[in-house]
């Protein structure tokens, strides 16, 4: 293999180049990499919607009826919702605080992105910092802003396999440690005694309680006192686009 | 020219594809051109990886055994015409 040689230098000059970038130069390698993140969002959207013509018609129209419940129930929500919120505004007024949050545009996340990890277009330049938790839409916490450049961040995800996060879970607001299973899942250990049963929210532990997944299976060996319990999240992190990162 | 094809469709697999298929992407450009697995399995994890997103760079070992098992069948598994 005579042409081996060159090739090898090459293939290793690309890496070296790449290596510049990410440890020296990380916003540029963002930069390049932006539109191909575009076009692989674009072709991913693409893709589901030639699968969704295939979809079993009987299966559409249980989705369309189980929609409409759905509709039913949430107008009725809202309907409380709002007149709780015109009684909270004779009491209290209705100013309110200016929200502080940033919003980031997703480059990438999983399944592009291997270790369920979304990179955004805002960094500190914006005022992103380490630790800055992320949010999808409606508030929903999504994960922690693990690095920053200039123009971009990476967020862990709180299912990144094997990350730990402090949460509550169930009414009672049971504090539990969450761990990261991938793919958006995750996973914790309760007490068998606990009571915690399928479709309990998850909430992020700190003020306001906001949820972040349910409870999909509670693991039940008579054999162990601890049962593992499932969780699936609340947004579904492969076609999240936009996020507000609070500073 | 198809050796460099495909190991430029793996890089932009990188990009653009699941993560799975970009595994399979690499495979196939290390059968091509042997150290190709290794080093599209660093730029990877040049892009992806983070030491608190996982235990170990796994495209970098994906990489790595890519180009080992290529370099492999190259060495030993030489292409002729088979005699009746």
């Amino acid at each position: 293999m005579p042409w081996l040689g060159p090739v090898a230098l090459a293939l290793f000059v690309l890496v070296f180049i790449f290596a510049i970038l990410r440890f020296v130069f990380p916003g540029v390698l963002v930069s390049i990499a932006s539109p191909f993140w575009s076009a692989g969002s674009s072709l991913s959207s693409g893709v589901g919607n030639i699968g969704s013509f295939f979809t079993d018609k009987a299966t559409l129209t249980n989705e369309r009826d189980r929609l409409l419940a759905d509709n039913a129930a949430y107008y009725a929500k809202n309907a409380q919702l709002d007149a709780r919120v015109k009684d909270l505004e004779r009491l209290l007024g209705d100013r309110t605080e200016r929200f502080g949050g940033i919003l980031a545009g997703v480059l990438s996340r999983p399944p592009v992105s291997p270790y369920d990890m979304l990179i955004v277009d805002a960094g500190s330049d914006s005022r992103v910092r380490v630790g800055s938790r992320a949010d999808g839409p409606g508030g929903m916490p999504l994960g922690e802003v693990e690095s920053v450049t200039k123009s971009s961040a990476r967020i862990l995800l709180y299912s990144t396999p094997g990350k730990e996060t402090e949460s509550w879970i169930g009414e009672a607001r049971l504090p539990v440690t969450l761990v990261g299973e991938g793919s958006g899942a995750m996973s914790a250990v309760v007490a068998r005694e606990a009571g915690i049963s399928v479709g309990d929210l998850v909430y992020a532990s700190g003020p306001g309680a906001l949820p972040i997944g349910s409870v999909i299976e509670v693991g039940n060996d008579p054999s162990s006192p601890r049962s593992r319990v499932d969780i699936r999240p609340l947004l579904n992190p492969f076609s999240v686009t936009w996020v507000t990162i609070t500073p | 020219m198809i050796r460099a094809m495909t190991s430029l469709i793996a890089l932009i697999s990188l990009f653009i594809f699941p993560w799975q298929i970009a595994l399979v992407a690499i495979f196939a450009a290390s059968l091509m051109v042997p150290p190709a697995g290794l080093a599209l399995g660093l730029i990877a994890d040049l892009v992806y990886y983070s030491p608190e997103a996982a235990f170990m760079p796994y495209f970098t070992l994906f990489g790595l055994l890519s180009s080992v098992l290529s370099f492999l069948v190259h060495r030993f598994v030489k292409t002729r015409i088979m005699e009746g």
